[in-house]
């Protein structure tokens, strides 16, 4: 455990993962102090619920840089921890102390963790930064579609468990940062997983795998004839409200982790020296 | 190998380009097809910046292989490989024309495949005036693919590849986003006041704005009847003119910066 531990605390000093930490917090510092400014004065009963204020409700300017460059983000998180450890020799030091499989399964899950204490870490605290700025007690809805409008319902029904949204408003806001955290963890274990396989001679086409995966997703509703979009925006945005489908979303991730898996598994059954 | 991989992909992205446009249009024109393959389903606002950044795609995929087609002579053996290339600059040219010819085939398959499904489905018809239209928006394409590839090159020597990619993919992606801020613009007809015209000067001058076959304007009558959505001068002349001087500043930055690479304090990239 404590070799984990010290695996994330490497990951998370070095400067791709600080970019991408201060590359969040930016985004969700500006459109925190944008709300400040906008609704400064407003009155409560005209107020929306503060967490639909965050960064991640749909048609928002700052949200759309976000998803767009996940890609290359999650990538960028911890995807080429291994790579700069067999650049400096650290690998062979690693191994050398803790042994081949757990060096390759430390960092591996260390990859994961990193990328979700970056991505759901800093999301969680722009959900408590507009619960303690925001008044709790407005319920409004950025779609100013009132809870008495049928439409108003029809849209929450698309939310991912609806239900929890209903009950527990706030547990749901602090789910989707939890689950958004879990999805990039995903994605950037497994381009670690791929950096293992030595597929890529060279760092920048490590972003071509996960770039390719997540925008293809989009040509998948067409192809297949499926009644849901398959927008990987769609899935990482926390209001969403076009038709999805958790049970594709967690096949998606299932597949992604198998195959990070099972190439973590290819190299630690290689001898250390082979590439 | 890899070249001929890149190919069949970039027909495979025309083809993923062309069949939604096949699939819901009865009667097509050689010109109509250029107009659609040219990010001819975007426009301004938060609706279509999905569709722009798919659009996109291609283009980025190259310059992820491509963005490390010079920078990867400094990786490895650099110093072997320089000291059997003692003149650095016009080695760069002749790498840059390599370069541009790279992405004047890897646009060409993206073309084709479009001109395939058109060949088949329609029945063939041909105009100067489309030939003059696709051949604009070839010319667009290729240059602001080279220029884009160079300047992600050019920062990988000063940086690493990483960083070289991602400012342009950043850059990329922040042009295509401000057009959420340009919504109004062209709401109420031409754009008008010292705010609007402001904001048609950063439209126009977008280096994005540039690949958006339909926005252009031309003074070729038949040709601007197919184009020119927003009508307003936006001349395909003046897109080539700002991408082809934008790709002479980046080959000129690219020569001073390869002479002043230091091959022995380069480390290598694997």
């Amino acid at each position: 455990m404590g070799i984990l531990l010290l695996q994330i605390k490497v990951m998370l000093q070095k400067k791709e993962a600080a970019f991408c930490y201060f590359f969040m917090l930016t985004m969700i510092l500006i459109h925190f102090f944008q709300n400040i400014f906008k609704f400064a004065g407003t009155d409560i009963s005209r107020m929306y619920q503060p967490l639909k204020l965050r960064m991640l409700y749909e048609d928002n300017v700052f949200g759309y840089y976000v998803i767009e460059l996940l890609p290359v983000l999650v990538v960028l998180v911890s995807g080429f921890s291994y790579l700069d450890d067999r650049k400096s020799g650290e690998d062979i030091f690693w191994i050398a102390r803790i042994g081949g499989k757990k060096y390759f399964f430390f960092k591996y899950a260390a990859s994961f963790v990193t990328s979700l204490i970056v991505f759901g870490g800093s999301l969680l605290m722009e959900t408590f930064l507009y619960l303690l700025s925001f008044p709790l007690s407005s319920v409004g809805d950025p779609s100013n579609i009132t809870r008495f409008d049928e439409v108003y319902w029809e849209l929450i029904s698309r939310y991912f468990f609806p239900d929890i949204y209903i009950n527990h408003p706030y547990l749901y806001g602090v789910g989707c940062c939890v689950a958004f955290g879990l999805m990039c963890g995903v994605l950037s274990s497994f381009s670690l997983a791929i950096s293992m396989s030595g597929i890529f001679r060279f760092r920048i086409l490590l972003f071509l795998p996960v770039y390719l995966i997540l925008t293809m997703t989009y040509y998948f509703k067409d192809f297949l004839k499926l009644d849901f979009d398959t927008y990987y925006g769609y899935y990482f945005y926390f209001y969403d409200t076009a038709p999805k489908n958790i049970f594709a979303l967690i096949l998606f991730l299932m597949v992604l982790f198998v195959i990070s898996f099972c190439l973590v598994c290819k190299k630690i059954n290689k001898d250390v020296f082979e590439k | 190998m890899k070249n001929l991989g890149m190919l069949l992909l970039s027909s495979a992205f025309g083809l993923l380009s062309i069949l939604p446009f096949s699939a819901s249009q009865p009667d097509a024109s050689f010109g109509s097809m250029a107009v659609w393959m040219g990010f001819g389903n975007v426009g301004l606002g938060s609706a279509y910046l999905i569709d722009f950044l798919y659009a996109i795609v291609p283009m980025v995929v190259f310059q992820m292989v491509y963005g490390l087609y010079l920078y990867r002579h400094f990786c490895t053996a650099s110093v072997y490989y320089f000291s059997r290339c003692i003149k650095r600059k016009s080695w760069f040219l002749q790498e840059t024309g390599s370069l541009l010819l790279k992405s004047f085939l890897y646009e060409s398959a993206y073309w084709i495949a479009g001109l395939f499904v058109l060949a088949f489905k329609y029945p063939f018809s041909i105009t100067m005036a489309d030939v003059c239209l696709f051949l604009y928006a070839v010319t667009i394409n290729v240059l602001w693919l080279f220029a884009s590839t160079l300047a992600v090159n050019i920062l990988a020597l000063k940086t690493d590849s990483v960083a070289g990619f991602g400012i342009i993919f950043g850059l990329e992606v922040f042009f295509i986003v401000i057009y959420n801020f340009m919504e109004s613009l062209f709401l109420y007809g031409k754009p008008e006041g010292n705010a609007g015209k402001l904001l048609f000067i950063l439209w126009k001058w977008n280096p994005v704005s540039q690949l958006v076959v339909r926005w252009h304007s031309s003074m070729w009558k038949e040709i601007d009847a197919m184009v020119n959505d927003y009508q307003v001068n936006f001349d395909f002349n003046f897109s080539v003119l700002y991408l082809a001087i934008l790709s002479a500043i980046l080959i000129i930055l690219g020569i001073s910066v390869i002479s002043r690479v230091e091959l022995i304090s380069n480390g290598m990239e694997e």
